[in-house]
This record gives structure tokens, C-alpha cells and sequence, in this order.
């Protein structure tokens, strides 16, 4: 027997720690189960403290929020519209949706969602990641979202409010601020 | 007493008692008288033969002749003259005749007329009525004899009672003036017994003032010897507290000397927090540009992660040709991450910077705040140096007046001592004196004893005893 110092140490230790360590190296040695499912990456943002997320793929691109020209009496979901790309992009808020008190603050980005040919911006405040999330992390949305209800998908990360795009153009409340 | 109208009258008093023993002892009997009788007329008739050689007799010697005024006394002399002879021949010695003989005798002492002359006189009136008496009994001689025997013994027996009046009226004379001298003398020595006594009097009052005196002057001389000493010991004093106060000049000096060197010193500490200020200053401007630089960064590092995420969507959308692009995204993505990370570091640190630099900037305003406070209490403490080297200053000049107060008090205490000196000598002098005087009053109170009982031997006694009288 050759006297390495994991040996030596081992040696030193009592039997409980050594049934712990064999137990933890099995554990680790053990492959884990590979699953195959499907994984999308989304895109994580915060809007008026709250977590959200989208779809990569449903994303045309991220703009920092300049040159808004808000429209008079809109509705606080969908503010006014602002210049895109040679085309008048409609630019909606999440914020009174899930606000409870409080006024948001200034948005610093503007998502521009893509669903078939439309396309409106999403205003965020920050702008935290890209992660891949399988279909797995799922869980369904809470029961007291209110409003912003028909647009969430789930919850993913125990707290990111999964957004369908789609639903963000067909909710009224949302889309045209009714 | 005898007076001047009654001179004689005593001894006049007593002759007429003895004049019967007296013309017996001058064997004067009835037959003398018998012959004078006879003789009477002759004598009448020749009166002016005995009368006018006698009295140019009295006229050619000075010493009787001065006692006849003028001529108009000088008759009346004679006259009277003639009328005792004829008296005399009267034959009838009598006390009425006996009266006017002795009258004589105080006559001749109250104007003077001595013995001798009178004695004289009636030697010379003898012989002038001798010559009458041989002249008238030529032819009996016997006769002659015998009336001029009567005839002497009649003149002597006035001779005699004469001079009796006249010794006694001279003794009654001298006795008036022994009374008025021994009355005098009594007088004054009333008066000097009495100024004998006012002066044991003045000198025992002089002695108990001068027994004062001499205590007070001793009183004094003790006060002048505690106030000499009281002065040398403020003398003492001053001249303790000018040294002293040169001391203190000193010190005050080196106190400003220390003030001034404080201050000095805070001067320095100031600046240097001011140049700590500056390179404070420097470096919060340059914390300031390393934010600018980080704000850039950041900006980048956010531009960048948006580019990584809109390039992730165009590789979503490129599909599988995107992948690899996708990968290039998600790594910038990634570096993106990691820059901001490290600017949030970056950050972290400036903040931590700031706050050590404001934390700097309160310690070297703290610190400045104390050197002007610092520099204040020197500021104080230098002037308060300054008072107190003024205050000292002043002690010190006063002290100096005290000092000079005190050598000049006692120059004048020595004076004073001097002149107390000479009062103790004069008072002392005074004394004795006094002593002296006291003595000559007790010796004069002697002399005025003896002379009363000298006056008292002259009263007692009528007839001045030449007594052996001594002085006690």
C-alpha cells in the first residue's frame, strides 16, 4: 500500500466520516439522467420590480429608450409610439399591471417584440439575461397576477413572469389600452 | 508799739518814776534848789551875756551849725533857750520840769543832734555861767562854789534825763525800724515761704511730668523701634517681591517666547493640512475622472451587452447558420458581464475611495478646525501672557515705590529715634534740674524756717539781743 496523503488522511478519520464520504463519492460519480427536452433561451428583464421573460425567438431586437414621443391621452399601458427602423413603433408598459404603488420609473430599454409581421416595444428597466430554460421549469402562473394575467405563460425561476408574445398583441387591455 | 509822735514817752515814763532816787543818787536836795532860786535874777539879767556867745559857738562849727534853718529858727531857738535857763534857775526840779528836760533828749534824736554835741554845748553854757557865777560871788568864793556845784548838778541832771530820752527814744527809734525790717522780713518770708512752697509744688509737678514725659518718651522710643522694624521688614519685603518679579519678567518672556513658537507651529501644521487639503482635492478630482471613465466603460460594457443580445436574436433568427454566432454572443454577452462586473468593483472601490477622502476631508477640517481653535487659545494665552507680564510690570514698579516709601520711612524712623534721643537726654537733664531746684526750694524752705524763728527772737524780745543767733 502506497502511504499517499489521501490515504494517511483517510486512515485518520473515523468510521462515520468515512461512510459519509463514500456515500458523497457515489453521489458525484453518478451520472445524472440526461432527458431530452426541449430548452429555450429567453431573454430575462425587470419592469417595475418585477421579473419577466421572452422568448429569444420572439425578439426582433433591443434598443436603449430614446426619442419617445408619448401621445396625449393614452393609456398608461400603451403611452405613445416611437421611431423605428423608418417605421412609428407602438410602445407599451407592463408597469400598470403589476404596479401596486408607486410610479415606475423611467424605462431604459425598449424590447421590440416580433410576432408574424407586427411589432410592438416593451419598455424594461434592466436588462439581466439570456438563459436557456427547459420546458421542465414551467410552472403556471399564480391566480392573483390580475391584469397581466392572460399575457403570462408561467413562472419560470421561481419568480420570472414567462410572457407569450402573441398575447401581447391580442390582450386589449394591453395592446390598445382599453 | 512806739510811734514816731510817742518816741521816748516810755523811758520819759519810767525817769519820772525815778526821779526822786535820781536827784537823790546826783545828791540834789532842797539847798541846791535854794541856791538856784538866788541866783535867778542874775541869770535873767544876764542871760543874753551866756546866750549869744554860746550859739556863735554853735554858729562857728559845721556840725551844729547845720541844724538851725534860718535865722527866724534860730531866735526862736535862743528864745526857747532863755526860757529853759530861766526855768533852770527856777529851782524847782519837779516833774513837770523833769517832762521838759526829758522832751529835750527826744528832740535831739529826732533831729539828730548827738551827745557829743549836746555834752558840748552845756560845756561850753558851764563855762559861760562859771564866769557869771565868779563875777556875781567875787567876794565869796565859797558861795561861788557852791551855787556853781548846784548849778552842775541841775545841768547834769538834765544832761542826764536828757540823754536818757535820748538813748531811749534812739532804741525806741531803731526798734520802730527793727519792727518795720522784722515785719518786712516776716512779709517776705511769707512770701517766699509761700514761693517756696509754690515752687516744691511746680518742681513735685515737674517731677511727675517729667516722670511722664520720660514714660512716654520711652513709650515712644519702643513704637519708634517696632516701626523701624516693621519698615525694614516691608523694606525686606518690596525688595523680595522686585526680585521676584524680574523672575516672573522673565518667565512671562519665555512664556511668550513659547506662545509665539506654538503659534509658529500651528502656522506650520496649517499648512500642511492645506497642502493635504490640495492633494485631497487632486485626488478627488481624479476619483472623479476615474467615475467618468468607469461611467464610459460602463456605457460600453452596456452598449456591448446590448449588441450581444440583439446579435443573439440574429443568430435566433439566422437559425442553424446562427449558432456559431450565437456562441460569439453569448460570450460577449458574457464579457459584457464580467466588464460590468468589474466596473461595479471599480465602483465599489472609488466609493470606498470617496469615502476615505471625505473622511479625510472631515479629519483635516477637524484638523484645521483645532489648529484655529489652537491658535486661538495661543493667541489668548499670549495675551494673557502679556497682562500678566503687565500686571507684574506694574507689582514691580509699585515695589519699588514701597521699597524707596520704606528706606525714606526709615531714614526719617532713625530721625525720630535721634530726636527722641535728645528729648530722653533733655527730659533726663530736666530732671535733675529739677532735682537741683528741688533741693535749693527744700534748702530756702530751710532758710525761711530759720528766718521766722529769727523774726520770732526779735518780736519776743524788746531790746535787740546781739544774740548768737546762727542760721539753723
Amino acid at each position: 500500500m502506497s502511504s499517499s496523503p489521501a490515504a494517511t488522511e483517510a486512515a485518520a478519520l473515523g468510521e462515520a466520516e468515512r461512510a459519509l464520504l463514500r456515500r458523497r463519492a457515489r453521489r458525484v460519480a453518478a451520472r445524472p439522467e440526461v432527458r431530452a427536452e426541449t430548452t429555450r433561451e429567453l431573454v430575462l428583464f425587470d419592469r417595475a420590480g418585477t421579473r419577466f421573460a421572452v422568448a429569444l425567438g420572439e425578439l426582433r431586437e433591443i434598443r436603449p429608450f430614446r426619442n419617445f414621443c408619448p401621445l396625449p391621452e393614452a393609456a398608461p399601458t400603451a403611452p405613445g409610439v416611437l421611431y423605428y427602423r423608418g417605421e412609428i413603433l407602438s410602445i407599451h408598459d407592463l408597469a400598470p399591471l403589476v404596479q401596486t404603488a408607486g410610479a415606475p420609473g423611467r424605462p431604459a430599454w425598449v424590447l421590440v417584440v416580433e410576432h408574424g409581421e407586427e411589432r410592438l416595444g416593451l419598455l424594461a428597466d434592466a436588462l439581466q439575461s439570456v438563459e436557456p430554460v427547459g420546458e421542465s421549469e414551467l410552472r403556471p402562473a399564480p391566480l392573483s397576477l390580475g391584469g397581466i394575467a392572460p399575457c403570462v405563460a408561467g413562472v419560470v425561476r421561481e419568480e420570472v413572469l414567462l410572457l407569450r408574445a402573441g398575447a401581447l398583441f391580442r390582450v386589449d387591455t394591453f395592446y390598445r389600452g382599453l | 508799739m512806739a510811734t514816731n509822735d510817742t518816741l521816748g514817752s516810755e523811758v520819759l515814763e519810767e525817769v519820772l518814776e525815778q526821779l526822786e532816787e535820781r536827784k537823790r543818787f546826783f545828791r540834789i536836795d532842797g539847798n541846791d534848789e535854794e541856791r538856784l532860786r538866788a541866783f535867778r535874777d542874775v541869770a535873767v539879767a544876764r542871760s543874753s551875756d551866756v546866750i549869744e556867745p554860746l550859739y556863735e559857738h554853735f554858729l562857728a562849727f559845721g556840725a551844729t551849725r547845720g541844724f538851725f534853718q534860718n535865722d527866724r529858727h534860730l531866735t526862736a531857738v535862743k528864745e526857747t533857750q532863755v526860757e529853759y535857763l530861766k526855768r533852770l534857775f527856777d529851782g524847782r526840779i519837779d516833774n513837770e520840769y523833769a517832762r521838759d528836760r526829758l522832751r529835750v533828749g527826744i528832740t535831739h534824736e529826732r533831729i539828730g543832734l548827738e551827745p557829743a554835741w549836746y555834752i558840748g554845748a552845756y560845756t561850753a553854757y558851764l563855762a559861760l555861767v562859771r564866769n557869771l557865777v565868779d563875777e556875781e560871788y567875787a567876794e565869796d568864793p565859797e558861795r561861788a562854789r557852791e551855787v556853781f556845784q548846784s548849778i552842775l548838778k541841775a545841768v547834769t541832771l538834765d544832761m542826764s534825763m536828757a540823754i536818757d530820752t535820748y538813748i531811749g527814744s534812739m532804741r525806741e527809734r531803731e526798734k520802730q525800724t527793727q519792727d518795720r525790717f522784722v515785719s518786712a522780713l516776716s512779709e517776705y518770708s511769707e512770701t517766699l515761704g509761700g514761693s517756696t512752697a509754690g515752687i516744691l509744688e511746680a518742681t513735685s509737678g515737674q517731677a511727675a511730668a517729667a516722670q511722664e514725659q520720660a514714660s512716654s518718651v520711652s513709650e515712644i522710643t519702643a513704637t519708634l523701634g517696632e516701626l523701624r522694624q516693621t519698615s525694614a521688614q516691608a523694606l525686606e519685603r518690596a525688595e523680595e517681591v522686585v526680585r521676584v518679579s524680574e523672575r516672573s519678567t522673565e518667565t512671562s518672556a519665555e512664556g511668550s517666547a513659547a506662545v509665539e513658537a506654538s503659534i509658529q507651529g500651528m502656522r506650520e501644521v496649517r499648512e500642511q493640512v492645506e497642502a493635504i487639503a490640495d492633494k485631497i482635492l487632486m485626488l478627488s478630482e481624479q476619483s472623479q475622472q476615474i467615475g467618468e471613465i468607469i461611467t464610459s466603460v460602463n456605457e460600453i460594457a452596456e452598449q456591448s451587452k446590448l449588441l450581444a443580445f440583439n446579435a443573439s436574436i440574429e443568430a435566433g433568427r439566422a437559425g442553424e447558420h446562427g449558432k456559431g454566432f450565437a456562441v460569439v454572443a453569448a460570450e460577449m454577452r458574457s464579457l459584457a458581464d464580467q466588464s460590468k462586473e468589474a466596473t461595479g468593483q471599480v465602483r465599489q472601490l472609488l466609493s470606498e475611495i470617496q469615502t476615505a477622502i471625505n473622511q479625510a476631508v472631515l479629519a483635516t477640517e477637524e484638523g484645521t478646525r483645532k489648529v484655529e481653535a489652537g491658535t486661538e487659545l495661543a493667541n489668548r494665552s499670549g495675551s494673557t501672557i502679556h497682562e500678566l507680564a503687565r500686571c507684574i510690570e506694574e507689582a514691580s514698579n509699585a515695589a519699588r515705590l514701597i521699597a524707596n516709601a520704606a528706606r525714606q520711612q526709615a531714614a526719617g524712623v532713625e530721625q525720630a529715634s535721634d530726636g527722641m534721643t535728645q528729648i530722653n537726654d533733655a527730659v533726663n537733664q530736666s530732671a535733675a534740674s529739677m532735682r537741683q531746684i528741688q533741693t535749693s526750694a527744700e534748702s530756702l524752705d530751710g532758710v525761711t524756717r530759720s528766718m521766722r524763728e529769727l523774726i520770732a527772737t526779735f518780736t519776743e524780745s524788746d531790746d535787740a539781743k546781739v544774740a548768737d543767733f546762727r542760721l539753723a
